[in-house]
């Protein structure tokens, strides 16, 4: 009989997790799953609310990317009500977005995983951690904690607060902007750029020392789904669903959000409160696919703004093709925050950013609704259904960690098989099962957010019941 | 002119633990808020210093610049254990940096020492104004005990940014840096 091996709590990301090996006789790994220990019940409790209240509660789902629920929301609200919404409206909903993406990639990049990248795998625990990080290039340290506050800053700036913003609403947006606030966000920019172009600088070479990581984690072929915009550019507000196979080419492509479900599908697995999405066609579990800064770069034609684009053909030069190792969202994601940068530059610089008009209104007109927008984590997808007199009877959500979780599921086990051998752990070989986890940035609830190191102990038990192994942490 | 930082924090959907974050925004309104009946809330400052207010649900890392550009720190936050409403207040030392597993458990000695670690600096003189709590379950108000001790410690913060502690040890001014 084989052996398991749990990591209860998987460190470092946002929400409660769990990951499983099994062992076979020889002590070699032949299964792995990535656990979702939590239930959320969402789509359950907002049955009966009436539908404008969605975005409100939907932004609740989480502490760090609630800005992506309020405009997946928002956006299926506005289909509901078959409006329009007026054109600066539409530019204000992008530039919060767009600093969503900032100051969730800054979390995940320079507070989860700047640890492992900046320390090393094998680093001691005690130290690989943000004090660590802390002690070790303070510079670092203080970029993330910028970068991260310039991000939040302008969401509280358009929305009120940095958690849980109000302003983005059926319609549109419920206050204009103006010139003060316009200006103060636009003064923090350069500054901005200028951290994620050293951060970038920092990365690259770094890279070279994570050779065995980039071939191990989570690398395979898979589709790749994202959005993108109308000339196939880079966006994370509004476009049309694409998926691409790991060649590169096109297998589904200028997909209207409301016809998602013709390509997405959900499926239910026993050991996990995290549906498994997977692309209808190929079938469950073959239509494995990723979705994030990994696959939004992989399948757009440029990033339209300058220096994220010089950068994005950099990255692409990588691998001929779609670029496959997981390893890579990192580095994916400090570009994805240069572009958020210039391209609110480029929405603040527009004369029409101040109009007045910003909200649409009308009655329900629609018994169903989507909206569609990609969040730091990747598509987020909201589908609603209500009765004619505007009360929700339905919802689906489709997280961007649930269009991952076969591809976490697929990498756990790669990982595992690569690093964890016979009946011995080593503390660097379970980080590195973790750290797979990390790559994909996995939002799944907004119950902690600790990093660092949690106490922890691991167990390595035979058949017999008999201690092989232990690994503990406090 | 002394610049001065108040920090107040807590969970308000936890009854009690809110009672910094209550008290700090409530300073925040009077701040910004010019009528007649708010300047009871408002700090009195003979010294005219520099004041900076903020609320939080949490002590997080981006409260480290802040507190490298402040001369003196006011924490506010509510105790569990203690005589509820029941005042009690302490000077503060940093730190030193330890590992630690939740961002959500820096305290405010461990938040200067991160402070001195990333900026060089941090206050000189550090305080922690604390309440005895005496419900911590799901409310979004706090109980009759602990709001009676909103006025007590607003006196009290008043003194402390005016330069004089609550035993009555006057604080010196400090000049610009």
């Amino acid at each position: 009989m084989g052996k398991t091996i749990t990591i209860d709590p998987v460190t470092r990301i946002e929400g409660h997790s769990k990951i499983t090996i099994q062992l076979d006789e020889r002590g070699e790994v032949v299964d792995a799953h990535f656990h979702v220990t939590q239930v959320r019940g969402f789509e359950k409790f907002v049955e009966g609310r009436p539908f404008h209240e969605m975005p409100s509660l939907m932004a609740r789902i989480c502490g760090i990317c609630p800005v992506s629920h309020l405009m997946a929301s928002a956006k299926a609200c506005d289909a509901l009500m078959a409006v329009r919404i007026p054109e600066a409206a539409g530019k204000l909903r992008r530039i919060m977005n767009l600093a969503q993406i900032v100051q969730s990639h800054a979390l995940s990049f320079f507070y989860l995983s700047a640890p492992d990248l900046l320390l090393g795998m094998d680093a001691d625990p005690a130290k690989r951690n943000i004090v660590g990080v802390l002690q070790e290039n303070p510079a670092l340290a203080r970029d993330g904690i910028r970068l991260r506050q310039i991000g939040q800053q302008t969401i509280e700036l358009l929305g009120g607060r940095r958690i849980h913003p109000g302003w983005v609403v059926p319609g549109g947006v419920n206050e204009p902007l103006d010139a003060a606030k316009r200006d103060q966000i636009l003064k923090s920019i350069p500054e901005a750029i200028a951290i994620a172009e050293h951060t970038l600088r920092w990365f690259k070479p770094l890279v070279e020392n994570y050779r065995e990581e980039i071939r191990s984690f989570a690398n395979f072929p898979s589709l790749f789904l994202g959005i993108v915009g109308a000339d196939d550019n880079l966006t994370f507000y509004d476009g049309k669903l694409r998926i691409m196979d790991a060649s590169g080419k096109l297998v589904a492509d200028k997909i209207e959000a409301k016809d998602y479900a013709q390509y997405i599908g959900e499926a239910v697995e026993p050991y996990s409160y995290l549906k498994s999405a997977y692309y209808k066609p190929e079938g469950y579990p073959q239509g494995i696919y990723r979705v994030g800064p990994l696959a939004r770069l992989n399948i757009v034609d440029t990033c339209r703004t300058p220096r994220a684009n010089r950068e994005w053909a950099e990255f692409r030069e990588l691998q001929r093709g779609p670029v496959l190792s997981s390893f890579h969202y990192h580095y994916a994601r400090l570009i994805e925050i240069l572009y958020a940068l210039e391209r609110t530059e480029q929405l603040l610089t527009d004369q029409a950013i101040l109009s007045k008009h910003v909200r649409a209104y009308a009655a329900p007109n629609n018994n169903e609704g989507v909206g569609v927008s990609e969040a730091p984590r990747g598509t987020l997808i909201h589908h609603y259904k209500i009765d004619d007199n505007g009360l929700i009877v339905w919802a689906n959500l489709i997280i961007a960690t649930g269009h991952n979780n076969l591809a976490m599921n697929q990498g756990v086990l790669q990982t595992a098989q690569h690093f964890v051998h016979g009946e011995h752990l080593t503390d660097g070989a379970l980080n590195r099962v973790e750290a797979v986890i990390r790559a994909y940035d996995p939002c799944l609830s907004c119950s902690t957010h600790a990093f660092g190191q949690m106490p922890l102990q691991v167990q390595l038990m035979n058949a017999n019941g008999e201690l092989l192994d232990e690994k503990i942490r406090d | 002119m002394t610049r001065v930082l108040i920090i107040g924090y807590g969970n308000p959907l936890r009854g009690d633990d809110g009672f910094g974050w209550h008290l700090a925004q409530s300073l925040q309104d009077a701040a910004q808020n010019d009528a007649a009946e708010s300047r009871r809330n408002s700090l009195e400052s003979r010294g005219h210093p520099d004041i900076q207010i903020l609320a939080g649900h949490q002590l997080t890392l981006d409260l480290a610049e802040p507190l490298s550009r402040a001369q003196r720190v006011v924490f506010i936050d509510t105790a569990e254990g203690g005589t509820p409403g029941e005042i009690s207040f302490h000077a503060l030392q940093a730190a030193a940096a330890a590992p630690t597993p939740f961002t959500h458990h820096l305290t405010p000695e461990t938040l200067l020492a991160h402070a001195q670690a990333l900026y060089g600096a941090s206050p000189s003189e550090a305080f922690l104004l604390s309440v005895g709590g005496e419900n911590f379950t799901y409310s979004e108000t706090l109980s009759e005990t602990v709001a009676q001790a909103l006025e007590r410690a607003r006196a009290l913060l008043s003194g402390l940014v005016a330069g004089q502690t609550p035993d009555g040890n006057i604080l010196q001014p400090r000049a610009d840096e």
